[in-house]
């Protein structure tokens, strides 16, 4: 008896989240890419600030006063763009372009850019 | 509106009761001062916060009866429990179990933070750089022991990705270190970021509601009731990619040849 009952109710369940499913996943697809949008932006300031902090500050020991941060902030800036050129191969951004494979051959072309 | 700032100069609280001041809500308070030596340990609005925080998982995650057709408090633990396991589970695999609690634990501390934050009158403990670089630090002090627990001295590989050409080598090296040695950084300051500017924005449109008044007040109110909406999103979503991130490291740390 009560076994019956909770087959009936996994069988609702089921449905129900068959019919809500739809609204849900392009909800949640939009979260995610919002959550890969604010990832790419701090990743690319972040890079450029992280590196002439530390550029000022051997600077400031060094005594060569605005070269070394001068060297390091093209590098922050590297640094910065290969975080987000790993970050559109991760799998999450692939998740979000649909699919990967047949849509998107285009990560690979970006690689010969860089060589 | 409680304007009483018993830190803040007199004449400046006096004025600032009409002026709409969005920084205000980010001031530490002391609510039970407590000084060993040079030392100032007092209990302020953020530790208090924080401590809400603490509590509010732990209740949830604590008080969830264990039944087949959960109650709603059960679903709550449940589906926070199954977000952040799928997600370890997915990014870091088998030997990712041992960190589980670590990122679960992270993740539920800075959900509750965030969303507690975003109750009216409250502070939002995650809206502190300091608080969030502490965590991150964690995470990236943590990360590199155990990579070094793992690899040893290879764990340097990390710095030297394959198939780049000898010449590149000088120029790659500094770049890979460098990115390394920013993620403590973006971590916090991203989730920072996320919480103060979204307050800010609240507290200014809040401030444009009363200036219009009954007027035309009712339009910001509705951009602010839609801000509030994409707020309460982007809570949820900072601890996620918080959390995701954090796992991400560790698999950094955990899979050199990578």
């Amino acid at each position: 008896m009560a076994h019956e009952k909770l087959k009936d109710f996994s069988r609702r369940l089921e449905q129900t989240r068959q019919t809500q499913q739809d609204g849900a996943s392009s909800r949640s697809e939009e979260g995610s890419a919002l959550g890969l949008a604010t990832r790419a932006i701090t990743e690319l300031v972040v890079g450029i600030a992280v590196a002439m902090g530390i550029g000022w500050m051997l600077d400031r020991w060094l005594g060569t006063k605005p070269w070394l941060m001068l060297v390091f902030m093209p590098f922050g800036f590297a640094a910065g763009v290969f975080n987000v050129m790993r970050l559109s191969k991760s799998k999450q951004a692939e998740e979000l372009m649909g699919g990967g494979e047949d849509s998107k051959p285009a990560p690979p072309v970006i690689d010969e850019d860089e060589d | 509106m409680a304007t009483t700032t018993e830190t803040g100069s007199g004449s400046e609280a006096a004025e600032g009761h009409n002026v709409i001041d969005p920084i205000h809500q980010f001031e530490i308070e002391r609510i039970i001062p407590i000084k060993i030596g040079d030392l100032d340990l007092s209990l302020t609005n953020s530790g208090l916060w924080a401590l809400v925080a603490v509590a509010l998982v732990s209740l949830i995650m604590l008080l969830a009866p264990r039944q087949l057709v959960p109650t709603r408090l059960q679903s709550i633990a449940e589906s926070l429990y199954e977000l952040v396991f799928g997600m370890t589970e997915e990014v870091l695999g088998p030997p990712g179990r041992a960190y589980f609690p670590f990122i679960f634990t992270l993740f539920g501390f800075i959900l509750a933070a965030n969303l507690l934050g975003l109750i009216p009158g409250a502070f939002t403990v995650t809206s502190h750089i300091i608080v969030t670089l502490a965590l991150a630090l964690t995470v990236f002090i943590g990360a590199t022991i155990v990579g070094f627990i793992r690899h040893g001295v290879g764990y340097l590989k990390l710095f030297v990705p394959e198939g780049v050409p000898k010449p590149l080598l000088p120029f790659v090296v500094p770049i890979e270190i460098i990115s390394y040695f920013i993620r403590p950084f973006s971590l916090s300051i991203r989730l920072f970021a996320n919480m103060m500017a979204g307050h800010m924005m609240l507290k200014v449109i809040a401030g444009f509601v009363i200036m219009l008044g009954l007027l035309a007040g009712w339009l910001p109110l509705m951009a602010l009731v839609a801000i509030y909406a994409l707020e309460v999103l982007v809570a949820v979503l900072q601890a996620y990619v918080f959390a995701l991130l954090t796992s991400l490291y560790l698999n950094d740390a955990l899979h050199v040849d990578h």
